[in-house]
Order: C-alpha cells, then sequence, then structure tokens
C-alpha cells in the first residue's frame, strides 16, 4: 500500500471514530472538528504549542525508536525523562549560585546522565534476558514517578506554600523564547538530536551495526556484530535522549518540578514511532499529526466534552494502524 | 489488605491466564478502568448487581477480542511487536471511561456491601492489622476461588496442560492437533473478563462510586504481579496479598511517622518485581512462546 493512501486511511478513521465518540457525548462532531482545528492550528499561539508540542514528542519518539531498530524495547522512556528532569532540576538549583549562564549546560549533562542512568538496568539486564527489558524498564517507569513525587513534594517543596509546589528556576535555566508562544531555543535542541539520529543511523558503521541486530540476530552474529556492544549503547543513547526531552520539557515550559512533570510524553512516543513507520526521517510527521491533537483537544474541552478524547483516539490510531497495515507490516527496522 | 489485594488478584489471574497461552496483554489498566466503569453504570442504571458484573466482564472481554484480533490474526510474523503496540492501543482505549463516564462520577453504586468493622477499641497497630483481615467483601472469595480454580485448571486437567503446551510450544501443540488460535483467543477474552472484574470490584465493592483513573496504577501492578509470581496461580495469590499490604500500610505508615514520605514506599511492587525477574533469571521462567509469533501456514511455506 503507498504510504499516503495508509495515512489517508488512518486519519479517516481517526475522524470517524472521533465523530462518534463526539455524537456519544452529546456534541455536534462538525462543530467539534472546527473547535479543534481552530485552537491547534488556527491562532498563533495554537501553532507555537502544536510546534512545540512536535518537537518534544519528536524527542521522545526517537529515544523509543533508536533502541527498537536494535530489537530493542525501550518502554521506560516516560521514566527517563522523568529522572532527566529531576536531574536537571536538582543541579540547577544547587549550582545556579555560581554557574551563571553556564547553568543550562551543566543542566544538560545532567539530564542525559540521568535518563542514561534510568536505563542502565534494564540494559544489563538485557545482557543476561533477551526480552525482559520490555518488564524492567516499564516497571522503572513507576519507580521514577514515585522518585520524582518524593522531589517535588517532600525534598524540593518550598516552604513558603501550604500545597506542594517547588521554587521556579532562575532565567538563566530555562531556554529563551519568542513571547505570547511556546515558541523557545529548545526547540533547537530538538531538530539537532532529529538530525544526528538520522545521520547516525545512516552514516555510521556502529548504526548500520544496530540496525544489522535488529533485523536478525543470526545476521548480526555472522556479521561478527558486538551485541553486547549494540545492547548497552542503544538502551544507553535512548536513555540519554529520553532524559535530554526532561530538560527540554522542563526548561521550555515552566521552569520547576511538579510530580506530574512529562507524564504521558514517554508513552505517547511509542505511538508516534510506530506511525512513523519507525523512520526517523518521517518522525516529525507523526508527531505534528499527534501535536495537533493533543493541543487540539483543550477546545473540545470548551465546548463539553470531558478530557481523555485524544487518548482514545491515539489509542484508535494504533490499533487501526496495526489492524490494517499488519500484514504488509511496514515496520522495517 | 484483603480489600486491596483483591483487584490485583483478579487482574493478575487473567493475565496469568492469557500469558500462559503465550499471549502479552499490557492493557491491564485499561481493561480494569472499563470493567470498573461499565459494572458502575450498569449497576446504577439496572438496580442489579448482577448484571453489573455481566457488563463489566463483557466489556473487558470486547477490549480484550481487539486485542486477540490484532495479535492473532493480523499481526503475522509482525506478532512480538504488534503484541506491545496493541497493549498499549488497549490502555489508551481505556480512557474512554473518562470521557463517558464523567455522569457517573461520584455516584454511589449499590453494588456488593463491604464488611467493615466498628469501632474496635485495640491500640492502633493491632487495629488495623485486624481491619486488614477482617473487612471483605463478595469479591475476596471469588478472587480466591479463582486463584484455586485457574491452579487446578492449569495444573491438573487435560486442558490446562494443553493450554500451556500452546504457551511453550506452539508448533508441538498444533502438531498433536490442538487449534493453537481458537485457544489462544479463548484464553485472551477469557483472561480480559478475569482483569476487568478487577476493575468492578473497585467500583461495585470497596469504593462504590466511579472516579476517573480508580485503578491508580493497579493494571501495571498486576502485569510485574505475574511475573514476580512466575506464572503460577497459588504464588500469584500469596504476591497479590503482600503488594496489596504495602499497598494499604503506606497510608498508616506516613500517619505513624514512620517515614516522612510514602512515596518511597509505594515503588516497592515495582522494584520487588524486578527483583523477582533478576532472581530467577536462570531458571526457566515463564512460557517459552510469550510473545512469539505463530503463523502456522506461513511457517509450511
Amino acid at each position: 500500500m503507498k504510504a499516503w493512501k495508509s495515512w489517508l486511511g488512518l486519519t479517516v478513521l481517526v475522524i470517524g471514530a472521533g465523530s462518534l465518540l463526539l455524537i456519544l457525548v452529546g456534541v455536534n462532531p462538525i462543530e467539534g472538528w472546527i473547535a479543534l482545528i481552530e485552537r491547534s492550528l488556527g491562532n498563533p499561539y495554537g501553532l507555537s504549542r502544536v510546534l512545540e508540542r512536535t518537537a518534544i514528542f519528536t524527542v521522545t519518539a526517537l529515544a523509543f525508536l533508536l533502541p527498537f531498530k536494535a530489537g530493542i524495547w525501550n518502554i521506560g522512556v516516560e521514566g527517563q525523562l522523568m529522572i532527566g528532569a529531576l536531574a536537571a532540576y536538582s543541579i540547577a538549583r544547587l549550582t545556579s549560585g555560581f554557574a551563571g549562564p553556564f547553568v543550562l549546560v551543566f543542566m544538560f549533562i545532567a539530564a542525559a546522565i540521568g535518563g542514561m542512568l534510568w536505563a542502565l538496568l534494564p540494559a544489563l539486564i538485557r545482557l543476561r534476558m533477551a526480552g525482559k527489558e520490555i518488564l524492567t524498564t516499564l516497571m522503572l517507569n513507576y519507580v521514577a514517578i514515585h522518585i520524582v513525587r518524593h522531589f517535588s513534594n517532600v525534598i524540593w517543596k518550598d516552604e513558603g506554600y501550604a500545597f506542594p509546589i517547588t521554587k521556579l528556576l532562575p532565567r538563566t535555566a530555562t531556554f529563551a523564547g519568542l513571547p505570547r508562544s511556546e515558541i523557545h531555543t529548545g526547540i533547537i535542541l530538538a531538530i539537532l538530536i532529529l538530525v544526528l539520529v538520522i545521520v547516525f543511523m545512516r552514516y555510521f558503521a556502529l548504526g548500520f551495526d544496530l540496525r544489522t541486530h535488529g533485523g536478525s540476530l543470526r545476521t548480526a552474529r555472522f556479521a561478527g556484530v558486538n551485541i553486547r556492544r549494540i545492547i548497552m549503547f542503544s538502551l544507553l543513547l535512548g536513555g540519554a535522549i529520553a532524559g535530554i526531552a526532561g530538560l527540554i520539557e522542563l526548561s521550555g515550559g515552566t521552569p520547576r518540578l511538579t510530580d506530574g512533570i512529562g507524564l504521558g510524553l514517554g508513552y505517547m512516543g511509542i505511538p508516534v514511532a510506530l506511525l512513523a513507520n519507525a523512520d526517523p526521517k518521517k518522525v516529525p510527521i507523526a508527531a505534528l499529526f499527534f501535536a495537533v491533537l493533543v493541543v487540539g483537544s483543550t477546545g473540545l474541552n470548551k465546548l463539553g466534552v470531558p478530557a481523555g478524547v485524544y487518548e482514545v483516539l491515539l489509542g484508535v490510531a494504533i490499533m487501526a494502524r496495526l489492524a490494517f497495515a499488519g500484514k504488509e507490516a511496514t515496520v522495517v527496522r | 489488605m484483603l480489600l486491596m489485594a483483591t483487584p490485583l488478584i483478579f487482574a493478575g489471574i487473567g493475565e496469568l491466564l492469557t500469558e500462559r497461552a503465550g499471549i502479552l496483554n499490557l492493557g491491564l489498566e485499561g481493561i480494569m478502568l472499563v470493567g470498573a466503569l461499565a459494572g458502575a453504570v450498569a449497576t446504577i442504571e439496572t438496580g442489579s448487581p448482577l448484571v453489573g458484573l455481566l457488563a463489566a466482564a463483557l466489556a473487558g472481554g470486547t477490549l480484550s477480542a481487539i486485542h486477540a484480533f490484532i495479535v492473532i490474526e493480523r499481526a503475522g510474523r509482525y506478532h512480538n511487536w504488534a503484541i506491545i503496540l496493541s497493549g498499549l492501543g488497549i490502555f489508551y482505549l481505556g480512557s474512554l471511561t473518562k470521557v463517558l463516564g464523567k455522569s457517573y462520577i461520584q455516584q454511589p453504586v449499590n453494588g456488593f456491601p463491604t464488611f467493615r468493622l466498628g469501632e474496635t477499641g485495640l491500640t492502633s497497630h493491632l487495629d488495623t492489622l485486624l481491619r486488614s483481615f477482617a473487612e471483605h467483601n463478595i469479591f475476596v472469595p471469588l478472587a480466591i476461588l479463582l486463584a484455586v480454580l485457574l491452579h487446578v485448571f492449569l495444573f491438573k486437567t487435560r486442558w490446562g496442560l494443553r493450554l500451556r503446551l500452546v504457551g511453550e510450544n506452539p508448533m508441538a501443540a498444533e502438531s498433536v492437533g490442538l487449534n493453537v488460535r481458537g485457544i489462544r483467543w479463548i484464553a485472551t477474552v477469557l483472561g480480559g473478563m478475569i482483569v476487568s472484574l478487577g476493575g468492578a470490584a473497585l467500583t461495585m465493592g470497596e469504593f462504590a462510586h466511579w472516579q476517573n483513573g480508580i485503578t491508580s496504577g493497579k493494571g501495571w501492578i498486576a502485569v510485574g504481579l505475574v511475573v514476580f509470581s512466575g506464572w503460577r496461580p497459588l504464588r500469584l495469590l500469596g504476591g497479590a496479598l503482600l503488594f496489596g499490604w504495602v499497598l494499604a500500610f503506606l497510608p498508616r505508615a506516613q500517619l505513624l511517622g514512620w517515614v516522612d514520605s510514602s512515596y518511597l514506599l509505594a515503588s516497592l511492587p515495582y522494584l520487588a518485581t524486578i527483583i523477582a525477574l533478576i532472581v530467577t533469571f536462570k531458571k526457566h521462567a515463564g512460557p517459552s512462546a510469550l510473545a512469539q509469533p505463530f503463523q502456522a501456514k506461513e511457517r509450511v511455506r
């Protein structure tokens, strides 16, 4: 099937399922879709939000995709992102007094290392047991959520408030942004990561080894690929990218640690990568598709539609993609 | 503790049944949510908790049937990644409950009453201990019974052996004339029905009302619990009681001032699962063909 055809089919299905859902909750679907488009693409602020979400979804999708190419499941982007954000926030708190304008550099390093560390244990277990990284990365997500909650609600809690809230980071620890929009320099970082991943996968020997390992374990063995190195490298790099996504989320938005920071972003990367046929070049397009849904669905809420519509449509998109393109199986590792 | 453990037992037992047939279903959280809402709504609308149970099982069964359709019928040789993505899709579809359940939030559900202990007059430690064993509802014995039944079925009956064979070696199962796809379908849908009863145990029993995200991660804990149990129903029962005890103990521990934050304690079930994975890695753990593709026709070619 031609790529554009499957995209069209998917869009029609998502619109169909969404319309059904809107009718069920008593909203005129046409009004609903107009509100969704109006909110996401119909005004400058909405557009800037879509762009910013596209960037973050792209990065989390790449954090999943890089190990996936090597045949390794990184379901732990969610947790790695949170630990990355936590590490970045903590280092900014500890060094902002003397680091001055370089605090962002420290935060970048801390976020990458934090994410990497959170992928280390699954990588070590993966060396011994194939397939078990699915469960270890998944379980570590929930450990990460609770650790971040411990920091945001107990350790870094601002004493001046009754409810748990953390201090805002200084301006030097945030990405510079355009006024009255969500666009910030962190988006450039996201584009940079995208380009680096594409170049790495295509032109570097290690990138080729990675794809060989994901394609067929036997071929990889015959080709003399160092499998242990591939496992460690791809998972740790995926973790580092996820950690940097945490930095982008922290310093690109409101620069304070909350107990819900990045919640759901890591999981979101997985369907984005799936819809992009696991091709890094197509990831931004798929990310844009979801960004419009996510940003636009706040417009639906104004019409009285409860939150959660975009998650359902995400589910529909995943299922439709699997049900109608499964056999052709367009995901080429 | 019993009340806390019950949804975990249902979800774990359902998932264990499915995984023993070689199908992984990561969408437990979504299935539990759908079961929880369906049970609550049907009970409120019809006034009959039995209809509520039926509706919960039906809703969970439908959602798992989608998973079965994709994984067994459509995925082909891309089975192993489709199985994970489909599970994630089921998890997202669980948000249907947020959209459709809004008007039922906090409405009282006349399901199955929970036996609560009155004033005991004991010290707070003893009181907690007694409460954790005494407070129960109809879901508690039902869950324990299901676990025992699944154990007997899997290890003492001919069909249990066949189911395990399908999960261990589908090729061999087919060569002795078993319908691998059919058995996997039944195990997935039936497993999903049992999982959704875990959700119903929340809205029709423990809390007696519907609330967005009422499962609060119990579906994910149950996924880990199956690993923790080594795919054995009776060990799963023990594991669920242990995890249930941790969950029940959390608010108490903070209240008593033993810990200044319950957040780190709350991550114990997940850590325990990882440790169980590491400890058992040399043993034969889990069905060999779990999440492995099976395409009889393709293999012949």
